[in-house]
């Protein structure tokens, strides 16, 4: 099987869209997004099984597959003329807590990418750890630092999920460097600031959609041990930029 | 032709792996998947013209990876507006294009042959973990709910935003914010409704079935592996 031609440029088609599509990253490299996909999935499966009210939570779950599924479909404008779908995760994870959320973005992605073709087969276990993962465990954690700090809903609603999208964007640009489709500071440079602006308009949705939540349905209280597994991503990603920022990658 | 509902979506994700292993460019071994395909179609009944047209509605996803034309380094076939249109970079966005608008067929057929609630008990032969398998199930059967309940609310908000004003984008970001909290709460209220109802059937987040689906045949898992044996020889460089 010949291996992909690696370029130099390809992060700009992923300026909009974090779905990153089959042919992007090597075969090979993608195995190992899912050899991290996959403990991920069985982590969240045995927290979500281990919570006292797992059953109750299930079609709760379900429901908010098919909302997430859904709401991928409005369409925000980005400042500069053109628009990006909400991604969700940030909301997913602030309604239902880390674990949860994890299973049910998995859910989305897998069902997105054996129906629709958005995303890839062979490069899912990457999409799952960009958006369900490192997006999903990051909002969590920023929340909980915004509760702590007693800070507004939308406030800190806006910010947890504005890091989601450049987290996720973050990992993505490693994967690329790491996988030789790009170098780091172009990826960076190409997509860090389209993503922001994106970020601004799921920070914006987001905020709203959780305020008009927690209105109706009260607040979903994060402990520091949902926030925990968030800093350890963050930490891990902090490393991974750092050492390839020090390698000139 | 596979009766058994855990190797027909088997055979369909092994198809979409080796779809995916084929090399960028290779459009006589895509040519030979794309007639793989078909001809399974045809075989099970299905039009290939119409499953092919109604594909051709996932391709805006893949549009994403448009701009490879301009941007990957090579030799030019075409100017558009003074940028140069490269041969590898066209190569590429095709490959991912045709991709995706094969992988797009080969969800449909597998659907269409399996119908949602044998779909689900394929997800569960492959050995799917339950919790996994009841969100899907619960995903399934929601998902026409949220999308009617989606498509009344942004009717009601064009209705609204009638006039020459253009709202500010922040603006319009906001209210797509209020119309997917909207929609969420909604979400969550008919969760509850439907948690409250299945609780009293019942339910206690296992799956009851009649009758045990029958295991594989040895003649269904022999075509199960040709197909992958003949799907092996597409893709190998000979």
């Amino acid at each position: 099987m010949a291996a992909e031609p690696r370029n130099p440029e390809s992060p700009m088609s992923l300026v909009f869209a974090l779905h990153i599509p089959d042919g992007f990253l090597p075969p090979a490299f993608c195995l190992l997004g899912w050899l991290l996909a996959v403990p991920a999935v069985l982590w969240a499966l045995r927290r979500s099984a281990a919570s006292p009210e797992s059953d109750s939570r299930v079609p709760l779950m379900g429901m908010l597959a098919a909302f997430t599924f859904v709401a991928q479909s409005l369409q925000f404008p980005v400042p500069g003329g053109t628009s990006a779908h909400l991604q969700g995760s940030a909301l997913v994870a602030l309604a239902l807590g880390p674990a949860a959320s994890l299973l049910v973005l998995s859910v989305v992605i897998a069902m997105q990418a054996l129906i629709f073709g958005d995303g890839g087969l062979l490069v899912m276990g990457w999409n799952i750890v960009n958006m369900a993962l490192v997006g999903a465990l990051a909002a969590c954690s920023f929340a909980w630092i915004g509760q702590k700090l007693r800070l507004p809903t939308a406030l800190w609603a806006f910010v947890a999920a504005w890091f989601s999208i450049e987290l996720s964007t973050l990992a993505t640009c490693l994967e690329l460097a790491a996988s030789g489709s790009s170098a780091l500071k172009i990826s960076l440079a190409a997509m860090l600031p389209a993503q922001g602006l994106v970020g601004l308009g799921e920070g914006l949705a987001t905020a709203a959609a959780l305020g008009i939540l927690r209105r109706r349905r009260g607040a979903l209280p994060l402990g520091w041990r949902e926030a925990v597994p968030g800093f350890g991503v963050m930490f891990l990603l902090m490393n991974l930029l750092l050492g390839g920022w020090l390698r000139g990658a | 032709m596979l009766k058994h509902s855990g190797l027909t979506l088997g055979l369909s994700v092994t198809y979409l792996v080796w779809l995916g292993l084929l090399p960028v460019g290779d459009w006589p071994r895509l040519g030979l998947f794309a007639g793989l395909l078909w001809v399974v179609g045809l075989a099970a009944g299905r039009s290939p013209l119409r499953l092919a047209a109604k594909s051709l509605a996932v391709t805006p996803f893949s549009l994403a990876a448009l701009p490879l034309v301009f941007t990957v380094p090579g030799p030019a076939w075409a100017q558009l507006a003074g940028h140069p249109l490269s041969i590898p970079g066209s190569e590429r966005f095709l490959t991912i294009l045709l991709r995706a608008w094969l992988g797009a067929q080969a969800g449909l057929l597998t659907l269409s042959l399996l119908g949602r609630p044998r779909l689900l008990l394929a997800l569960s032969q492959l050995g799917l973990p339950p919790l996994l398998l009841s969100i899907v199930t619960l995903m399934l059967r929601y998902l026409e709910v949220v999308h009617q309940e989606l498509t009344r609310m942004n009717r009601a908000r064009e209705a609204r935003s009638s006039g020459s004003h253009r709202p500010s984008w922040w603006w319009r970001a906001a209210k797509v914010g209020q119309i997917a909290g909207s929609l969420l709460v909604r979400s969550l209220d008919r969760g509850d409704r439907v948690y409250l109802a299945m609780k009293s059937r019942g339910y206690d987040g296992r799956e009851r079935r009649l009758y045990p689906p029958a295991p594989p045949r040895t003649g269904e898992w022999l075509a199960f592996g040709l197909a992958q044996i003949g799907m092996l020889a597409l893709s190998w460089k000979w």
